[in-house]
């Protein structure tokens, strides 16, 4: 019982885990500076409502920027994304 | 109806029609070779579970948690959902990412189903569990979205219908066309349910916070433009890195991984 329990436990962890972070934290972490910006700012109207979407676009782009298949590995391997770059553990 | 509430209606049909198309690529490998009573048995018993979560969670959530502190949360949720979408839909537009196949999927999911013998009319405990898992996992990304989108405005029952309309439309589509699903567009599908799902997590991440967007809800199909063309953008510029010409990268490896990672040991 109490192995079920521990088991179901990790599974719900392991779950919010690779759903939140995964192979992208960068992007939690840019969730998590929007959030704390957004009360930080909430009493000037114009700095938020400029300063969230371009943290966002930012936060993306810089993201897409990191998951590019690197030059380096291009020379390397000569093969086009690896299973490592291409796998991402949560497939939506 | 409003425009956000049709916004919203749209954001989950495109979400739930993307993880219905994964789901249903394993549920016609489990039919095909396991045979469809099992098959079907497993969606559905899937299906009522999802139904399930949706109610026992979505329900208490819009009723007893104060407005503004459910839309902090699904917005943080859908916000880093959305750009996970995003980055994951410019990378294989801008080719730096193996686009999804269903067709491999399905070869590689039939394969192994028949690997253990045909077992057709009958009950099957692994064509049941088979399709059972790929459709409560896919399902339950959808979940997340419908219960955020339908809590945060307050349309649980709006957002579980659009999610009900995509599964059933998809699947009539699915069994019509039966293995064609590879044609379906989905990098272009989660391209703009990213775009619509960031563009909400934002606009409901300020809301609770206490941010006065300008024109109130139609700040969202300005936030829509703004990543969209941020997307577009993003694409454009990793295209000239891109390691193939966008499209041609090769799946097997993805789809490969991802069709063991879903049915398991």
């Amino acid at each position: 019982m109490t192995r079920t329990v521990v088991r179901w436990a990790k599974a719900f962890g392991h779950f919010w885990w690779d759903f939140l972070v995964g192979d992208t934290p960068e992007l939690f972490a840019a969730m998590l500076v929007l959030v704390g910006i957004a009360f930080a700012l909430r009493h000037d109207r114009i700095a938020d409502v400029v300063t969230l979407p371009l943290l966002a676009a930012a936060a993306l782009s810089a993201s897409a920027w990191r998951g590019r298949v690197r030059p380096q590995n291009r020379s390397e391997t000569s093969k086009p994304p690896t299973a490592e770059s291409s796998l991402d553990r949560q497939e939506p | 109806m409003s425009s956000a509430t049709v916004m919203l209606m749209l954001a989950v049909f495109g979400a739930c029609s993307v993880e219905a198309v994964e789901a249903l690529t394993i549920v016609l490998a489990s039919g095909t070779t396991r045979g469809w009573r099992s098959a079907i048995e497993g969606t559905g018993a899937a299906l009522v579970v999802l139904a399930v979560i949706v109610g026992a969670v979505g329900v208490p959530l819009v009723r007893y948690v104060p407005i503004d502190a459910i839309r902090v949360v699904v917005g943080a949720l859908l916000l880093v959902l959305g750009l996970s979408w995003l980055r994951k839909a410019i990378l294989r537009a801008s080719g730096h990412k193996a686009k999804h196949d269903e067709d491999a999927i399905f070869e590689r999911t039939a394969a192994s189903l028949r690997a253990d013998g045909s077992l057709r009319g009958r009950r099957d405990s692994i064509g049941f569990v088979v399709a059972f898992k790929g459709v409560f996992l896919e399902g339950m990304e959808v979940v997340l979205i419908v219960i955020s989108l339908g809590a945060s405005q307050h349309r649980l029952g709006d957002a579980a219908l659009a999610a009900a309309a995509a599964v059933v439309l998809v699947s009539a589509v699915g069994l019509a066309v039966s293995r064609q699903l590879s044609q379906v567009p989905e990098n272009t599908i989660k391209t703009v349910v990213g775009i619509m799902l960031t563009s909400f997590g934002l606009f409901w991440l300020g809301e609770g916070a206490g941010v006065r967007w300008p024109g109130s809800d139609l700040a969202i199909p300005v936030l829509i433009g703004v990543f969209g063309a941020v997307a577009a953008g993003a694409v454009a510029m990793l295209k000239t890195q891109a390691p193939l010409p966008a499209g041609t990268a090769p799946r097997s490896a993805e789809t490969e991984a991802s069709a063991a990672e879903r049915l398991g040991p």
